[in-house]
């Protein structure tokens, strides 16, 4: 490895130039790979898997059906996202998901509520598991991750208690068509989650909130001296973070029109997985929406080809994990090398 | 958790029994008509008419002991349950079109490949579609409703022939179900139970294909009558994230009330997550601790009791309370010949079912009508029917005397 101290002959301002020069050069290929990867990754998957199967990968009606199916847990890796930004693991997200499907259709289905009140009862308790983890990890300071880890199986065993274990199906067909129906070939869940990202993007990326967000999560001491409100944006990010979890767990339910106590336990280590996935690509280094937005429907791209090709089961696994720790493996790797290119520039 | 105390009827069997006590001393044995005739008899004496009615009593009470009765049938159920099995034909089952397969695509959306018995299913279905000219892809459903529909859409997009949910509940996709019978493509559904009962839940789907899971419910409840000599107090553990599991435990306990008045139970759910996480074990321990009245201990799938038997281990009850439970799975039934707590497995031959969904497939790709119950017979494992049989793996002429494969293939003219 060369550094400064190597060099034995000092540099004319001629070749101090050309060396900040070709720095500069390499550094920003280096960003601009680093940024796009995935998606560059991503057009490999579908050229292999559309040249494999072109009459079955191919075709729209299966674009269509990999950008529809996923909706549920997009939005729920956004809503974690938001609480990772600041710093905060939000292991209650799964539950809150569980708690957004099965309130959902055990009060309409159940007890007969309108499907308005139904969902709106449903962010209410979002909301409250949200205030609940955010006044035990913020005002108590017991760390995020061992309270939502209580809350989570608190939340799954009041669940099983109040709804049971059976699925119960029968959803509101009017809400079970707002998210199926199609517009421009893909269902509405998937253009209230474009929408969502949007938003959370937005806030992330081009609002104080997003940049104070960023801040605490970077380093709460410092965010604190610099007159961020910090326990203020810990506290909404909990929350935001859970009312989205809720949100998923309904969008879920209206894919399906039915829902079953524990489902949300299978959504949570993709919904980290897709988080962590992304942060390492658009705005690499941090969790951001339309990296998530990538990292969900690459995998989802990836492992719908496996299985078109007869590789379902375990190797839809192996892509899962492999990609995941190659993206972030490689992002690391790009980070030291941006970091010794910018040495060496200087 | 639900707890059933046959109260009346033990008082009843009480009554009963000190009727028949107090029968005992009596030496007259006439026959009903005459006790009727002499009851009738104008102007008979107080006492011979008491006598009489006494008699009456005897006579009917040594006719019908309930719990002797129930305890010989039970008995007797367990016998012929414990036989090997012989292959009847479910109605339906014929020679097989195979011009008319050629070339069509079959897409098996299944449940959970991560479970053995699932992955069994479909790969012994694979098996019985080999010389049928059919394409046939899978789609590995990870006990995730949100992957169920999407494999389903996926064979739609697939532009699949025909879609067999293998152990997914329809309910849980019945708007994805609908896209398919829009698209023109049968959904045939498996194992929810009782064949066919989805029908009415999911109107879009052609056929749901499996066998009665009532039936090991009753041989489980039976076995425990006749084991526990008809005064058994038994734990039932349920599963109802599992569809089938309320139609194993409804027959389970309405066959124990058949059968033995002073039988007693309890029944305890557990989600299917809970069998391995360590949940039900120390639940078990729990409800033994609680109630150490507990002879019997029934699961309604033997994988749960992989997690019991441990827990009567901890407690050094393993020698005293007796389990059993339904599946065959390969592991329980290995406990069972060995000995252990585990002294009963139902089970059934699984290529049986796989063979009769994949002839549900040909018909309804046929244009006929498909079969509903594939006639899956069930047997009774114990220590004592199980010689040496090689428990490592399910061999169905080994385990139940029988090649339904072989049967099957006979009827379609489908290769050997």
């Amino acid at each position: 490895m060369t550094t400064i101290d190597d060099q034995t002959e000092a540099p004319t301002v001629d070749d101090l130039d050309a060396g900040n020069h070709a720095g500069r050069q390499t550094q920003s290929i280096g960003r601009l790979v680093e940024k796009y990867a995935i998606l560059i990754a991503w057009a490999a998957v579908v050229a292999v898997f559309w040249i494999w199967r072109p009459e079955t990968f191919g075709t729209l009606t299966n674009f269509q059906n990999i950008f529809g199916s996923q909706s549920a847990l997009l939005v729920l890796t956004l809503g974690l996202i938001i609480s990772l930004s600041a710093g905060e693991f939000d292991l209650s997200i799964g539950a809150s998901f569980s708690v957004g499907a099965s309130v959902l259709v055990w009060l309409d289905v159940e007890h007969g509520w309108p499907i308005v009140l139904s969902v709106l009862v449903v962010l209410g308790v979002g909301a409250v598991i949200g205030v609940t983890n955010a006044v035990i990890s913020v005002r108590l300071g017991v760390p995020s991750i061992v309270t939502t880890l209580g809350t989570s199986t608190l939340l799954g065993g009041l669940l099983l208690g109040v709804t049971g274990p059976q699925i119960r199906s029968g959803l509101d067909s009017g809400f079970v068509d707002v998210v199926r129906t199609k517009q421009l070939g893909l269902p509405g869940s998937f253009w209230l989650a474009l929408a969502l990202t949007v938003v959370v993007w937005y806030v992330l990326q081009h609002t104080p909130l997003g940049r104070h967000l960023l801040f605490v999560g970077k380093g709460r001491e410092v965010a604190r001296l610099s007159g961020v409100r910090v326990d203020a944006i810990r506290f909404g990010s909990l929350v935001a973070s859970s009312i989205l979890g809720a949100l998923a767990g309904m969008v879920l339910a209206g894919t399906s029109a039915s829902a079953q106590v524990g489902v949300g336990s299978g959504f949570l280590l993709p919904a980290f997985a897709a988080a962590f996935l992304g942060a390492t690509a658009i705005i690499p280094g941090q969790f951001n929406a339309w990296g998530s937005w990538v990292a969900v429907y690459f995998l989802l791209t990836g492992i719908t080809g496996l299985s078109m090709v007869g590789y379902s089961g375990w190797p839809e696994q192996v892509f899962y994990g492999g990609a995941l720790i190659t993206a972030v493996v490689l992002s690391q790797l790009a980070a030291r090398a941006r970091g010794r290119a910018a040495l060496r520039s200087t | 958790m639900s707890r059933t105390r046959i109260t009346s009827r033990m008082l009843g069997a009480a009554l009963c029994i000190s009727l028949v006590a107090a029968a005992c001393g009596s030496d007259d044995t006439e026959s009903e008509p005459a006790v009727e005739e002499e009851a009738e008899e104008e102007g008979a004496e107080e006492s011979a008419e008491e006598e009489a009615i006494e008699e009456e009593g005897a006579e009917s009470e040594e006719a019908a002991d309930p719990v002797a009765d129930g305890v010989a049938e039970a008995e007797a159920l367990v016998a012929a349950a414990s036989e090997p099995v012989t292959f009847a034909v479910p109605d339906g089952v014929g020679e097989v079109d195979l011009a008319g397969l050629e070339g069509k695509k079959v897409a098996i959306v299944s449940l959970v490949q991560a479970v053995p018995i699932v992955l069994q299913w479909e790969e012994e279905m694979n098996a019985a579609f080999e010389g049928s000219g059919l394409e046939v892809t899978s789609f590995d459903g990870k006990f995730d409703p949100n992957e169920w529909g999407r494999g389903v859409e996926q064979a739609i997009a697939d532009q699949a022939d025909l879609i067999f949910l293998l152990g997914i509940p329809p309910i849980a996709v019945a708007p994805q179900i609908a896209d398919a019978d829009a698209a023109g493509i049968p959904v045939i559904a498996s194992l929810q139970g009782t064949p066919g009962k989805t029908l009415s839940d999911v109107p879009e789907l052609t056929a749901d294909v499996g066998f009665d899971y009532r039936i090991p419910g009753e041989m489980i409840a039976q076995w425990f009558v006749a084991d526990s000599g008809g005064t058994g107090n038994a734990l039932i553990l349920s599963s109802d994230d599992n569809t089938a599991s309320p139609d194993v435990w409804g027959a389970m306990e309405a066959e124990i009330e058949r059968l033995c008045p002073d039988c007693t139970f309890t029944r305890e759910d557990s989600t299917v997550p809970e069998w391995s996480d360590g949940t039900l074990q120390a639940r078990t321990r729990s409800l033994m601790q609680a109630d150490p009245t507990i002879t019997h201990i029934l699961a309604v799938f033997d994988a749960m009791t992989l997690a019991v038997e441990p827990a009567l281990v901890e407690l050094g009850v393993e020698e005293t309370v007796r389990v059993a439970g339904f599946n065959g799975t390969p592991a329980v039934m290995a406990n069972v010949q060995a000995g252990t707590a585990v002294k009963m497995d139902v089970g059934n031959p699984n290529m049986w079912f796989s063979a009769g969904a994949v002839d549900a497939v040909y018909s309804v790709l046929l244009g006929e009508e498909p079969i509903e119950d594939a006639g899956v017979p069930f047997r009774i494992f114990t220590e004592e029917n199980m010689g040496d049989i090689d428990t490592s793996v399910e061999d169905s002429l080994d385990w139940y005397g029988i090649d339904p494969l072989a049967e099957y293939r006979a009827l379609w003219g489908i290769g050997g």
